[in-house]
């Protein structure tokens, strides 16, 4: 035997290994995976995160919040109050479509200012269409309890099917401590699947259904049943004759148990609008649906989650016709303070951001925003440790000239890669594509800040990059120098 | 093998389970060319499993399974080296009284080949010899891994297989 085989032979020979490492294979995917989420996933129950929904804008949030109209929309939209000035810019317009059996969806006013367009909607709905969309009940149906009868069966099965994997897996050793503790794994995992497959029912009931507005139905493609209950979640607006994807909310008030007011938000940037300050949205194949809305005064067992829609409960109704409208922001913008800035700057590590521009108008003040990462590798996507490389989304906090907080809402627009070789890749706004490639990159993001009205005369603007901890039980904040802004 | 991973391309976690045990002994000797602490290899072997767990269904050839598999884990295992630098001490230094490995038992550490071949060798040393001795790695796979060129993991190997030779003519083994 040569030295090479020698080699080989040495280096093959089994080494002691501890039990603890065996425990941690066979326990890996059961010790850091969060147990519940995919399990709520798998029986088709369509959540949304109410969190991820602000930072990804694909889905519209509906909340209705307030309540007290009055020509003003009173409701806390994203953590801000939006502007009793709301009356005194709406434009009134008046074009009314109606669906059968006596349903109508009138759209009432406009109201468009830097980066928000709010189209104002009153919905009146037929006793049947009322029914039909089970307004006023819990998400909850008999149907549920028969498919919680299969999943449970599932379950069931699954978990016998696990016993026997086991089983198969030890067939040659003798270690049969080892198989025990994987079985005893196996059964934590049943126990709970079925604990919470049962406890979803009851989640149902806390929720009563709402409606919502869905826009464009027909640019919507790709999985169908989950863009059913998403009906904003893609192109969903017509600017000037062209379909474009913007972030949209919804909020809706109910006046009466047939009438409904619905504030739908469409943010716009600067890019969507190609400079202009009036244009016009078409909205066309539109829909009615119902919506899950927690009840007053219940908490969903799901921190965070927000049930959107069962399969069993959701219903739609078509709207004929469509709306087509002229907003302008002119009105709003006359009575504004815009603010170009080209010093105000804080660097942090790889990071440098800038405060491009400040717009005060009576609704809101809106901040533009550019940030640049430099450095950034796809292998070191997990490095938080010492320099950002993943920024999946950035915390602003901005406060007034007396340190006081103000509320504030921040939203990711444009998010553009310049690969070290130099070619350039646009992703959707507060996403991370995780299949590309890059070396010495450099990100460019562009965001807008909404901040309440407010008259204070300084602002600071601090802004932090959460980095998930490698353990995943928190965030590690990277924060930059505070940017002091002088408004008057 | 291949059976196993279109089932945890399905999703089974028993079976895929099952695929990182059947190569446990070469992660954990892989883990060990990098780190010397007990509880940083299974944070590295779990971690591992948790990324690859979810990216399985990516993978296209199944051949390249295991290789693949190291590739993650040699990542892990430099981030929690980084991370855990005084806490893993150096591969000659192992010492079964650390307080990482209180509740482990080497005293058999003495007889273990592995140990034995891989001592004096620095960290480049140890995985150019492993990956391409214990895995037949090629040249150009090592140097993708280790991040650096060819010519570089031949010089890696050749002073590797030099010191090792040095000790099999001193009758070290």
């Amino acid at each position: 035997m040569d030295k090479e085989e020698q080699i080989i032979m040495d280096l093959s020979k089994d080494i002691k290994i501890p039990y603890s490492y065996d425990v941690a294979i066979r326990t890996a995917l059961n010790k850091k995976r969060k147990p519940n989420i995919m399990l709520l996933i798998r029986n088709v129950i369509i959540w949304i995160v109410s969190a991820l929904s602000v930072l990804c804008g694909s889905f519209g949030v509906y909340a209705a919040t307030g309540g007290e109209i009055n020509g003003i929309p009173a409701f806390e939209w994203l953590g801000i109050n939006f502007s009793s000035s709301y009356v005194d810019y709406k434009q009134e317009v008046k074009e009314t479509t109606t669906t059968y059996n006596k349903t109508s969806v009138e759209l009432v006013g406009t109201l468009a200012s830097d980066y928000v367009t709010v189209l104002e909607f009153d919905v009146k709905l037929s006793e049947e269409d009322k029914q039909y969309l089970r307004l006023g009940e819990t998400v909850y149906t008999e149907q549920d309890d028969i498919d919680l009868e299969k999943s449970l069966k599932q379950i069931e099965e699954d978990y016998q099917r696990s016993l026997e994997n086991v089983d198969e897996m030890y067939s040659n050793t003798e270690d049969k401590d080892a198989a025990q503790q994987m079985k005893d794994d196996r059964k934590d995992q049943y126990v709970l699947q079925k604990k919470y497959a049962e406890e979803r029912i009851e989640e149902f009931k806390k929720y009563i259904n709402t409606i919502q507005l869905g826009f464009n139905k027909e640019s919507i493609d790709g999985e169908i049943d989950f863009f059913e209950n998403f009906p904003h979640s893609k192109d969903n607006i017509i600017l000037d004759g062209e379909e474009i994807w913007c972030r949209n909310y919804e909020n809706v008030v109910k006046v009466s148990d047939n009438e409904y007011k619905v504030y739908h938000v469409f943010l716009l940037t600067d890019d969507d609008l190609k400079g202009k300050t009036s244009y016009n949205i078409t909205l066309k194949n539109n829909i009615i649906a119902n919506n899950a809305q927690l009840k007053h005064g219940e908490d969903t067992q799901h921190e965070g989650f927000s049930l959107a829609n069962t399969p069993n409960n959701a219903r739609r109704i078509d709207i004929e016709g469509e709306f087509s409208v002229d907003v302008s922001k002119d009105k709003i913008l006359a009575d504004s303070n815009i603010i170009k800035l080209t010093d105000k700057k804080a660097s942090y590590k790889n990071v440098t951001q800038e405060i491009e521009e400040i717009s005060i108008n009576p609704i809101q003040t809106i901040i533009r925003t550019k940030t640049i990462i430099t450095g950034v590798a796809s292998n070191k996507r997990y490095d938080y440790e010492d320099e950002i490389q993943n920024p999946l989304w950035v915390e602003f906090n901005i406060t007034d000239e007396n340190g006081n907080e103000l509320k504030a809402s921040s939203f990711e627009t444009k998010k553009i890669l310049t690969k070290g070789d130099g070619t350039v890749e646009e992703w959707y706004p507060g996403d991370i594509d995780g299949m590309s490639k890059y070396s010495n990159g450099t990100f460019e993001l562009t965001e807008y800040i909404i901040v309440e009205n407010n008259n204070t005369n300084k602002m600071k603007i601090t802004t932090s990059f959460p980095a998930p901890s490698k353990e995943g039980n928190g965030e590690k904040y990277h924060t930059l120098a505070p940017i002091e802004i002088d408004l008057t | 093998m291949e059976e196993l991973i279109l089932k945890a391309q399905k999703g089974d976690e028993d079976a895929f389970t099952s695929l990182v045990y059947e190569i446990r002994q070469d992660l954990y000797k892989i883990a060990r060319c990098r780190l010397s602490c007990e509880d940083d290899i299974e944070d590295a072997i779990q971690e591992t499993m948790i990324v690859a767990f979810k990216d399985i269904k990516k993978l296209k050839k199944l051949e390249a399974y295991k290789k693949w598999l190291i590739k993650i884990l040699v990542n892990k295992c430099n981030y929690i080296y980084k991370k855990n630098k005084n806490r893993n001490v150096s591969f000659d230094n192992i010492n079964p009284e650390s307080a990482c490995m209180e509740n482990e038992r080497y005293t058999e550490l003495e007889e273990m080949d592995f140990y034995r071949v891989l001592s004096g060798l620095t960290y480049d040393e140890r995985m150019a010899i492993t990956l391409f001795y214990l895995e037949e790695y090629s040249l150009k796979e090592i140097s993708k891994l280790l991040k650096t060129n060819e010519n570089t993991v031949k010089t890696k190997l050749k002073r590797g297989r030099n010191k090792i030779k040095q000790r099999y003519i001193e009758g070290g083994f």
